[in-house]
């Protein structure tokens, strides 16, 4: 299991992997995100534990408690998918060139950041299908409508989409002006 | 044609710092947009499927156990305890350093988590003792690998979403190969510090009463893990829970070493690292179900039948692909990949399939440590400020060892088998 790693930067060009929405928006959306990470990840022990206590002390387990949880860990993924790129905490190689200055770095690096936002398009385009399809479905235990549920995709593809096209959008600027290379 | 297609551009998004998550889901959308084989819609839906799961729900259960016990101080504890224990031999911290990461590796499940938590304390509490310091990095990200062999397992829990394996067969499995590589490790150890002054003894620190009981409560955690899993008591899931209740339990009340405020930033720590993880088992999902309707793993299990003819010429083959893909990839999209394709041909070899995920994961563990793509020798690399050459160097001997641990492993099934099937988990 690895995680990602960032240290080593040279100090006028941050690492490329950490793309964060600004201004008061980004904020706003950084903090309901990280509210709901932290929240989340609380229910998810909460009622997990709760389970066992019913399940082996009180011999009477609940039929919901899995479901959610699951439910809720596919959330926090998502969602965690989109501060991961914020925080640059994606797992990822972090080789000289994905902090190099050459026009020729930088063009690889918007290739690489384009295709990526092709499939959370992509991905966003399909959940979003999903979820008009499945909307009057419930889910096995919580009677919830699975459109309800398969919304979290395009949401937070919608989410990791603006990052990526913020990092974008500095990519293209440091391409245009090589003087202020890694400024943001 | 497709398929090197698709090769070509995972080595081109990996080399251009592309999230490997979305560098695997650039790929199997591309091919299966190439071959025609699914749309947006169902992409959506196996990237949903894939993390929709029961089993993976030990995930960030075990990844914030891991993180409340680090940051509720446990690794100073341990040390302290390691070294009551081993540090009065010659070598003594290098012992420590082993005997510090079997215990962590007993309530952790990732080597990359370890060899940044105990890197961080013991390369410069080695270096200050005269070791060293790419001798303390290279052992450190060396005894780390025994995180994921050693349950509670992150890697076994995503390796058994493929594999229908069960994880309790497998943390058992894990156990002996785990104290097999603790035992070479430490033997090498001894032969390389041979030069070193033995240590004499510090006033000041706390006894060892105080060392061991302070420790207990930690060394206690694994045994709810094995304890709990063992005989299907609890399952994988429901051992991660109860293990986060118990070190929410020991920090937040025993050891009043973590406030609810810290809690919120563990919290938030943890589900971050989750979703990491998590998109990547998602995306590789997408990615072996695209390979599995191209019907890839049936081609390589013939293929593996037609050039290795018996178990052991396979299972060398099987090591040294493994060596090498982990050296490039990362350990989950290596498992979650090339597993499906590899465990029908070791099945049809005879090899037992708990068997074979133990020496599947100690060989992509080994890659972790490998350049040029090895995620922990860059982690170890920077808490240690040496270069990733000055570590590599230094990781040779260990190379070695491990290999050597690794052959036993691979050609001793029993390490792996006895003790699943002493606690019944396997006939």
């Amino acid at each position: 299991m690895s995680e990602p790693r960032s240290a080593g930067a040279p100090a006028d060009l941050e690492s490329a992997g950490r793309l964060v929405l600004p201004g008061g928006g980004g904020r706003a959306v950084r903090r309901a995100v990280d509210a709901a990470l932290i929240l989340g990840l609380g229910v998810i022990v909460v009622v997990l534990i709760a389970q066992v206590i019913m399940r082996y002390v009180f011999h009477a387990a609940l039929p919901w408690p899995e479901e959610l949880a699951q439910f809720l860990l596919v959330a926090i993924s998502l969602l965690g998918g989109f501060r991961a790129f914020e925080l640059d905490r994606h797992i990822r190689l972090d080789l000289p060139l994905n902090r190099s200055p050459h026009p020729l770095a930088i063009a690889v690096r918007l290739a690489a950041l384009l295709l990526t936002a092709g499939f959370v398009a992509y991905a966003g385009w399909g959940g979003l299908r999903l979820a008009a399809a499945t909307w009057n479905q419930p889910s096995t235990a919580l009677r919830l409508p699975m459109g309800m549920v398969y919304l979290i995709v395009p949401l937070s593809c919608l989410a990791m989409l603006a990052a990526l096209a913020w990092g974008l959008a500095q990519e293209i600027a440091r391409l245009r002006s090589p003087t202020r290379k890694g400024s943001r | 044609m497709t398929a090197l297609f698709l090769a070509f551009l995972l080595a081109f998004l990996f080399a251009a710092g592309a999230p490997i998550a979305f560098a695997v889901g650039v790929a199997a959308a591309a091919g299966l947009l190439m071959t025609g084989l699914g749309n947006a819609t169902v992409a959506a839906q196996r990237i949903f499927a894939g993390m929709n799961s029961y089993p993976l729900l030990a995930l960030p259960l075990f990844i914030l156990a891991g993180n409340v016990l680090v940051r509720g101080g446990i690794i100073e504890r341990l040390v302290i305890f390691a070294d009551l224990v081993v540090g009065r031999i010659r070598g003594g911290l290098a012992q420590v350093n082993v005997l510090a990461n079997l215990m962590m590796a007993g309530v952790s499940g990732s080597a990359t988590a370890d060899t940044a938590a105990l890197g961080a304390v013991m390369v410069p509490t080695m270096r200050e003792r005269g070791y060293r310091v790419d001798f303390a990095a290279a052992l450190t990200t060396s005894a780390a690998i025994m995180a994921p062999i050693m349950p509670p397992s992150l890697v076994m829990v995503i390796y058994a979403i493929p594999t229908k394996l069960s994880i309790g067969a497998m943390f058992m499995a894990g156990i002996v190969p785990a104290l097999l590589i603790a035992l070479c490790l430490m033997a090498y150890v001894r032969w390389a510090c041979r030069d070193m002054p033995l240590r004499v003894p510090e006033p000041g620190g706390p006894g060892a009463l105080r060392a061991t009981i302070d420790a207990v409560p930690v060394l206690l955690a694994p045994l709810i893990v094995v304890g709990g899993v063992r005989g299907g008591l609890f399952t994988a899931t429901e051992a991660a829970a109860v293990l986060v209740g118990y070190t929410l339990l020991v920090t937040m009340v025993l050891y009043r070493s973590i406030r609810l405020k810290e809690l919120a930033e563990i919290l938030h720590e943890s589900a971050v690292t989750t979703a990491t993880v998590m998109l990547v088992v998602a995306t590789s999902s997408l990615f072996a179900w695209f390979l599995a309707i191209e019907n890839v793993p049936n081609a390589a299990r013939d293929l593996f039948m037609a050039i290795a003819d018996n178990k052991i010429v396979f299972l060398l083959i099987v090591n040294v692909f493994l060596l090498v893909v982990g050296s490039f990839v990362d350990t989950v999209p290596a498992i979650l990949i090339f597993v499906p394709i590899l465990q029908p041909a070791a099945v049809q070899f005879g090899v037992d399939p708990i068997h074979f995920s133990i020496v599947v994961i100690v060989n992509l563990m080994i890659g972790l440590n490998t350049p040029p793509i090895g995620t922990n020798l860059f982690v170890i690399a920077t808490v240690s400020k040496q270069s990733v050459g000055a570590v590599t160097r230094a990781l040779l001997p260990f190379y070695a060892v491990k290999l050597v641990a690794l052959a036993l492993i691979t050609y001793l099934p029993i390490l792996s088998l006895w003790l699943p099937r002493l606690a019944g988990l396997m006939r």
